[in-house]
């Protein structure tokens, strides 16, 4: 018998219709001692799946339940979520919401659950301190848990999980609400556990990391599984569908090494980066440039603005400074002019991409300089002026959203700014479309996913007609089609002339879209210029913690001559050295 | 839906302890610390947008109309010991009145007064904002007479003050300066908090709160 | 219990004394003073006897005496510094109020104390002994039960507070709602800033007329109330994990100790209300 036997189980939410099942006849087994990822589309059934591991299908959430689940041979039905806690412990994708809220230091935090127990208070002490060494967050102990970083908080809370000894962990998208530097630590932390010890299942979207450390890959679609194996066996499956899965592209390379002959093909498939590099070494030139690999940039940073539609309503900072509570500089010194295309902003936390987004609509005004949209100084008008010419799309969609349905939710901006009927209509009409949400158009948003939210959120500032349009983190959390359809929408966008600002962590991304790509550091502008020439300067990108997508990263590792941005243009590059040395 | 008129039948049957007990899930108990802070953060915000009302029992009908009376009188009563300790010990008094407050709407939650299904049916509200004044009133004013003497300190008190100088008695002018001020303040707090309830989707709705809104 | 725990370096006794507080207004303000030693139970007992004995004698000088004792108290003890901004916000407005209406107004008011004359308008102000004294006996309870729980409060740590009233058998839960309660309004208004943030910038106008400034509170409230709905679901899952709903004991990490010195300061303080109360009956 396995550690886990899920057993054709179908489950229905109370909320949801019979003839819709959150889960379809899922059968699967986990040993003991197995790292499981588990990925898919939004909305597929991936965290019904995690919450029937733990108990919490069917001992809190309402619905119909056919099929069993056993754990360690227990019966989920005949157990409770205190008891089985002890099994198996979850991580949740928010990272704040699931600390006590109680607690006045971390050490509190953690021992919780430990006081609960009724433990003596030394072995409290000892487990507490050993799982947070184990999350490496020793130095956190006295901090309030309500003041830590996103990255710092979900492995508070992974300390409080891993204090209740279970043997098997299950982290529900950990990461998706992190910035890339908390993800790396998140995954490290889960992938160093010992392997003896714990059972591991993660779900997550962000197979590029995830990837490299499973013993096994699940992928479920549709509240069914659907492929099952090894991650080379399942990421390499003709039949796997780009929309359910984004390939990382390491796997990418190794099958067109394959495909095209440069590798056995039975040999495996590289799945992390620096096997695809290794794989790649033959391939690629023995000298390095001589210069810096910025030297072969093609493209100049004003050649990316050509062709594009200028907009008549532009932004124009002059030497913003912004001090909060009269000490602490946001910003220093930044002189930008924002006018034509996607403009993209990247930056570790705290470099003031979130200040600087402020700054546009004037909900925050420079304490020294000046910010003009249009021909408007920030600091002379209402936010609810500003906001006609500058739609800004804030994170967390849960911050925005209030009505019963999305139709009327995409209404309120338009109305607010007292539209007639006939143009509130026709702005409602289009934002539905470009966002694809006309079938959960009567919807209540909040019956949907936070993904869809999300899109819900942004067209309800593409409804306003704003002549620019600022986006902060629009994938964040999205599946692959989620990615291309903001993606798609900011292209549309602006070829219609729209201004659009993106904020993101997300470099895959900026790279495809960022017709001019600024980094942030500090409060400065670190880099300007195009996504191929920010990203072909690594060394100074390190600087703000960001590091160019991985097929960037590959090329820079193999010494190529120029920066590539694609997967394509990396084979082309090869290929061309090739050529030249053969 | 008949079965809605239904759904509360089983409560009423049941005893006192065994209703309370059920109310009391771990999801009623994390809402009462989020029902304190929307208390707090009520009066927080008509600051901001410079209304001239307290609303600072929406958290509490909030919680009465959610996860019923017992679990909204815990509120009620820890919303005034937590402002005693972040604002003034003063208003520790003042809880007896949220608890009362608490008791009535969750009393006529049960009874269906938040299930609304035509345009006349808004009267019903009008008709939980008027308990809420009555109620509010008759717990609040001794307390104002006999800890306070009548005056609190705050703008209210000019009022009470005009109505000693005709000559009433203290209790009188005390009541008569609430019945002045609260209508407004309540029947705001009432809608509000109604409009509130029933943009919170049915899934994230404790499961006394799925029964008593429509 | 006597042996000491420590934790990184950090005496475990001294953690609360070096976490970060929450912000609020009247936060615990650490040290050692007697104050700071005595069991939370004791000093909300002493606290509640001194306010009931002050409500129950009619004669401002009791208050006064009471008041007296426990600004002597405070002083000593080094916090008053959050007491008196407290005091003045909320004390100075209600001190006016009261001397002023009671004064001129108070349904009693028979003898003369002051008259001013030749005042504008009215022709003179006559400020009554009776309700001047219906003004101090107000203050001044009212002074007893700020400086009480004012000083009960800043030193005492809302955490030590809990663990002492669970020893006394209050529930578990109770403590967890009133810490979270602390906790969460400081969050709930960070979040309630991002919210208008957000809705701003979708055109809500703070300067509207008031009825769009009224309705735009539901455009505020609700996104609020939602999110921490969505939150609660998840909190209530990670805090059954963590045993929330188990019954029977627990154990605390900080120890809260109640001496018999503590018990005593009760029972004393227990009898006085007790005297009082008998002697204000036969009186």
């Amino acid at each position: 018998m396995s550690l886990i036997d899920i057993d054709d189980v179908t489950f229905t939410y109370r909320t949801q219709s019979d003839d819709v099942h959150a889960l379809e006849n899922v059968t699967c087994s986990i040993e003991q001692g197995s790292f499981v990822g588990v990925t898919g589309p939004s909305d597929a059934g991936k965290s019904t799946f995690g919450r029937l591991i733990p108990s919490y299908i069917p001992n809190f959430f309402d619905g119909n339940l056919s099929g069993t689940v056993t754990v360690d041979g227990v019966d989920m039905r005949e157990t409770t979520i205190g008891e089985q806690s002890m099994k198996a412990g979850m991580l949740f994708e928010n990272p704040f919401d699931q600390l006590t809220g109680a607690s006045t230091t971390v050490l509190e935090e953690v021992g919780y659950g430990l006081e609960n127990l009724a433990l003596p208070v030394d072995e409290i002490i000892s487990r507490t301190k050993w799982s947070l060494e184990l999350a490496g967050i020793e130095d956190l102990v006295m901090r309030n848990p309500q003041r830590l970083s996103g990255g710092q908080s979900q492995r508070v809370a992974l300390a409080s999980i891993l204090a209740m000894q279970p043997e098997i962990l299950v982290l529900d998208e950990p990461t998706s609400q992190l910035d890339p530097q908390g993800s790396e630590e998140v995954f490290r932390i889960v992938s160093n556990l010992d392997r003896e010890e714990y059972t591991i299942v993660l779900i997550s979207q962000d197979l590029t990391r995830l990837a490299p450390h499973l013993d096994r890959l699940i992928v479920i679609d549709d509240g069914q599984i659907t492929h099952d194996g090894t991650p080379t066996e399942v990421l390499t499956d003709p039949t796997i569908e780009d929309r359910a899965v984004p390939v990382p592209d390491p796997v990418t390379i190794g099958q067109r090494l394959r495909s095209n002959g440069y590798v056995d093909e039975t040999a495996p498939v590289p799945v992390s980066m620096a096997d695809a590099v290794e794989e790649l070494q033959p391939y690629a030139p023995t000298t390095r440039p001589a210069g810096g690999t910025t030297d072969g940039v093609t493209d100049g940073g004003a050649a990316s603005a050509d062709g594009l539609v200028a907009n008549d309503v532009g932004i124009r900072m002059d030497d913003v400074v912004f001090r909060y509570n009269e000490e602490v500089e946001a910003l220093s010194g930044v002189s930008l002019d924002l006018d034509a295309g996607c403009v993209c902003l990247i930056g570790q936390n705290g470099a003031g991409k979130t200040t600087f987004a402020k700054h546009l609509n004037g909900l925050l005004e420079p304490t020294e300089g000046q910010v003009t949209v249009g021909d408007l100084d920030t600091r002379e008008h209402r936010v609810a002026r500003i906001a006609q010419e500058i739609g800004l799309n804030f994170q967390n969609p849960n911050d925005q959203l209030f009505h019963n349905t999305v139709d009327e939710e995409i209404r309120y901006g338009p109305k607010n700014f007292e539209y007639n009927d006939e143009r509130i209509d026709e702005l409602v009409e289009d934002a539905v479309e470009r966002l694809e949400l006309e079938d959960v158009r009567e919807k209540n948003p909040y019956d949907m996913g936070q993904p869809k939210r999300k899109r819900v959120a942004v067209a309800s500032v593409i409804a306003m007609d704003t002549p620019i349009v600022v986006l902060d983190e629009p994938t964040g959390g999205q599946d692959a089609e989620g990615n291309e359809l903001l993606g798609d929408l900011v292209e549309s966008l602006v070829s219609d002339g729209v201004l659009v600002v993106v904020i993101t962590h997300d470099v895959d991304f900026a790279s495809r879209y960022a017709d001019r790509l600024i980094a942030l550091s500090n409060g400065e502008v670190l880099l300007d210029g195009s996504a191929r020439e920010v990203f072909g300067q690594p060394d100074v990108l390190e600087e703000t913690d960001v590091s160019p997508p991985i097929v960037t990263q590959i090329g820079q590792q193999l010494g190529l001559e120029k920066t590539v941005l694609t997967v394509d243009e990396l084979f082309a590059q090869l290929e061309r050295t090739s050529e030249a040395s053969g | 839906m008949a079965t809605r008129e239904q759904e509360f039948e089983d409560r009423k049957q049941s005893s006192f302890i065994k209703r309370a007990q059920s109310d009391f899930t771990t999801v009623a108990w994390v809402l009462i610390p989020v029902a304190v802070g929307i208390n707090v953060i009520g009066g927080t915000l008509t600051n901001v947008l410079r209304i001239p009302l307290y609303l600072d029992m929406i958290g509490t009908i909030l919680l009465a109309v959610l996860a019923g009376p017992y679990v909204a009188v815990v509120g009620g009563l820890l919303t005034n010991v937590v402002l005693s300790f972040t604002a003034s010990p003063t208003l520790l008094p003042f809880g007896l009145v949220q608890a009362a407050v608490a008791l009535a709407v969750g009393y006529l939650a049960v009874r269906g007064w938040f299930r609304i299904r035509e345009g006349k049916g808004y009267l019903k509200l009008v008709g939980v904002a008027v308990v809420v004044v009555l109620v509010s009133v008759i717990v609040s004013s001794p307390i104002v007479v006999l800890v306070f003497g009548g005056v609190t300190g705050g703008p209210t008190s000019v009022v009470t003050g005009v109505f000693l100088a005709t000559g009433q008695e203290l209790i009188t002018s005390v009541v008569a300066t609430q019945f002045l001020v609260e209508p407004v303040d309540k029947i705001a707090s009432v809608f509000i908090a109604y409009f509130i309830a029933k943009s919170v989707p049915e899934r994230y709705r404790p499961s006394f709160g799925q029964k008593s809104i429509s | 219990m006597s042996e000491k725990h420590t934790i990184y370096g950090t005496n475990l006794d001294d953690v609360l004394e070096e976490a970060e507080q929450p912000g609020n207004v009247i936060d615990y303000q650490p040290g050692d003073t007697f104050l700071h030693r005595l069991n939370p139970v004791t000093k909300l007992v002493i606290s509640l006897g001194l306010i009931t004995i002050a409500f129950l004698i009619p004669d401002f000088r009791v208050g006064l005496v009471l008041s007296v004792l426990l600004a002597m108290v405070v002083v000593v003890t080094g916090v008053y510094r959050p007491i008196a901004k407290v005091l003045a916000v909320i004390g100075i407005p209600l001190t006016v109020a009261l001397v002023v209406i009671q004064g001129l107004f108070y349904p009693e008011n028979q003898t003369p104390w002051y008259i001013f004359e030749s005042v504008p308008v009215f022709e003179q102000i006559i400020v009554y002994e009776e309700g001047l004294l219906f003004a101090l006996l107000i203050l001044f309870r009212i002074l007893v039960l700020m400086l009480a729980l004012l000083g009960t409060i800043v030193t005492t740590h809302p955490k030590r507070l809990t663990i002492a009233l669970m020893e006394k058998r209050m529930p578990s839960k109770l403590a967890y709602v009133f810490l979270a309660a602390l906790q969460f309004i400081p969050q709930m208004r960070q979040r309630a800033n991002a919210i208008l943030d957000a809705q701003q910038a979708r055109g809500l106008d703070t300067s509207a007329n008031l009825w769009r400034r009224a309705t735009s509170l539901v455009a505020l409230l609700a996104p609020l109330l939602i999110s921490m709905l969505i939150s609660t679901e998840t909190r209530a899952l990670a805090l059954e994990s963590r045993g929330f709903a188990r019954e029977g004991e627990r154990t605390y990490l900080f120890d809260v100790p109640d001496t018999t010195f503590d018990r005593a300061l009760r029972w004393l303080m227990f009898a006085c209300v007790i005297a009082v109360a008998v002697w204000r009956v036969i009186l």
